[in-house]
């Protein structure tokens, strides 16, 4: 299945074409908390086998639109479908059994659980044998099969985001949702993410919907989104992104 | 003397069991139940319901026969139906809508007077026991301990350790501890909160029911038998660290020991001093200030911390 996306997503980058089947959409979506709206309208899709990456400065709502997304808040107005069903109001539990799994950026680990335990609740609802699971997260972060019996919370900030996306991914999800994997992490750190995420997006087969506040991400992506004070202003093959002025004055200063 | 220590003992399980289901709502919903003292001693009436019922018939030694046990399960399942429905009704919506946890207290507050209102109505403010017969005792070093309170304290020691098995070794145990560490992230790892409230509400029925029962069977059936013994079981819950099963049932041991043996030793130099004090009255003064003491100069609790607590 990998080698056929990927196959597919050359050929089709080639014909400028968007890879792959919409799997995720939102339409339309605004969102808040209380009487406050952060996210007006926004509109996004995820394709199959796609790595989607959602950019933006601080407070531009991308935490917000995450959680409309996966059900931790509801959104005020709009739709989110996923293989063409209407998901909107689904909590997170009904999402993860849709296949969506998503690593929060704070949060993202069970602190006072082992190393290891954190790994069996991610796969706490996952079928097949957790041991194989657990293996292949321990191939792409060895470290964590080091600390297995180490209680989460002591670890480093880099170890919590690579035991975050294990997390995430013990259930062998179709689609990781990451908010910001890389936030707050040293440079070499935020490169040795990235790469991990990669790896997981081929080995695994993932679609990815990827919020990140570093422009490294983008040139690994498919797809980007550039969200601004509540509203999706860019909406281009990532490859364009870096190109586009909006984002340059996001990153470069205009 | 030495025997109010092993009074202290058996009085220490009652306490652990009836603190181990308050200390699941508090480590899993966030509120401290003052209803649990009083759901102790409904569960000690549901089995005395039932056995109206229920023949006794008789084990060996022990004053009760199998009647007890089958009534004991029958007060569990009670208690979790009832507890689950309390639940349900009043406190679920507060979680659900975030309040503020005095309205928590409040309402348990409010659960206490409403449910010892109830225990008064249905069965009369007069002593009861489940069973007539007299106890027979086991003598040992110069100490007497009745069959009755032998199966008390090893059933304790055998739920202790299911419970515990079931909390540190099996996917649901470490869901609810998921859950307790992280709700949120515990929802999008298909871990529903709800599913684990009930869990923790139906495990709590089934303590407390124990507790009370076990109180029932070895001292007397009284409406404020498990009121009495809330300070204790706060001490148990707060000292031992919530959730830690073992911890609590340690602190539950020492609070239990301290009422019993601290009281007959003070007793002994009032008698002596000629100061005209019962102490039968001050036991859960003791407690209080057992747990002053210890708030003071280990205000993390006993146990937390200590291997005790996994």
């Amino acid at each position: 299945m990998a080698a056929e996306n990927s196959e597919e997503k050359e050929a089709a980058e080639t014909k400028a074409d968007r890879a792959g089947e919409p799997l995720l959409e939102v339409e339309g979506v605004t969102a808040g908390y209380g009487d406050i709206d952060v996210l007006f309208d926004a509109s996004l899709q995820v394709n199959q086998g796609e790595f989607v990456v959602l950019i933006g400065p601080n407070g531009a709502g991308k935490t917000t639109l995450i959680r409309s997304i996966d059900g931790v808040i509801e959104p005020k107005q709009g739709k989110v479908t996923f293989a063409g069903e209407d998901v909107t109001y689904e909590t997170p539990a009904d999402m993860l059994e849709r296949g969506i799994s998503t690593v929060p950026q704070e949060g993202n680990i069970f602190t006072d659980l082992s190393v290891k335990d954190n790994l069996m609740m991610g796969a706490y609802t996952y079928e097949g044998r957790v041991e194989k699971r657990l293996e292949m997260v321990y191939n792409l972060f060895p470290i964590l099969k080091e600390r297995s019996d180490q209680e989460a919370g002591t670890m480093s900030g880099g170890q919590r985001q690579m035991l975050a996306i294990s997390r995430g991914t013990m259930v062998d999800p179709d689609v990781l949702i990451l908010d910001e994997p890389t936030a707050g992490l040293q440079p070499n750190l935020v490169t040795d993410v990235l790469d991990a995420i990669s790896r997981l997006k081929e080995e695994e087969n993932l679609t990815i919907l990827l919020v990140a506040q570093t422009e490294q991400a983008i040139p690994m992506a498919d797809w980007g989104y550039l969200l601004r004070s509540g509203e999706i202003l860019v909406d281009d093959r990532a490859g364009d992104l870096l190109d586009n002025d909006l984002v340059s004055d996001l990153y470069f200063g205009g | 003397m030495l025997g109010s220590i092993l009074d202290g003992i058996i009085l220490g399980c009652m306490i652990t069991l009836g603190g181990l289901g308050i200390s699941y709502v508090l480590l899993l919903q966030n509120y401290f139940n003052f209803t649990g003292g009083t759901f102790f001693t409904l569960g000690a009436y549901m089995a005395l319901a039932f056995l109206g019922f229920i023949p006794m018939g008789s084990f060996p030694l022990v004053t009760f026969g199998p009647g007890l046990i089958l009534a004991l399960l029958l007060s569990m399942v009670s208690m979790a139906l009832i507890m689950t429905a309390v639940d349900k009704l009043l406190y679920r919506p507060l979680r659900e809508r975030g309040s503020p946890f005095m309205f928590f207290y409040l309402t348990a507050f409010g659960m206490l007077f409403v449910f010892r209102s109830i225990i008064y109505l249905t069965w009369g403010a007069q002593l009861k026991n489940y069973v007539s017969g007299i106890p027979t005792y086991m003598r040992f070093a110069g100490m007497s301990i009745t069959w009755d309170e032998i199966f008390v304290v090893i059933a304790t020691i055998v739920i202790v350790a299911i419970l515990y098995y079931f909390q540190y070794h099996t996917k649901l145990g470490k869901g609810m501890l998921a859950t307790a560490n992280n709700s949120e992230l515990a929802e999008m790892s298909g871990i529903k909160n709800r599913d684990i409230n009930t869990l923790t509400t139906i495990i709590a029925g089934i303590l407390t029911a124990t507790g009370g029962v076990f109180y029932g069977l070895t001292i007397q059936l009284r409406p404020m038998m498990g009121f009495t013994l809330l300070m204790a079981m706060f001490f148990a819950v707060v000292t031992g660290g919530e959730g830690a099963i073992l911890g609590t049932f340690g602190a539950g041991l020492i609070i239990g020991i301290t009422q019993e043996f601290g009281s007959s030793l003070l007793q002994m130099l009032w008698d002596a001093t000629g100061v005209p004090i019962q102490m039968g009255g001050y036991k859960a003064t003791l407690s209080f200030l057992l747990l002053v003491v210890i708030l003071i100069f280990q205000p993390e609790g006993i146990f937390q911390g200590t291997p005790l607590e996994k």
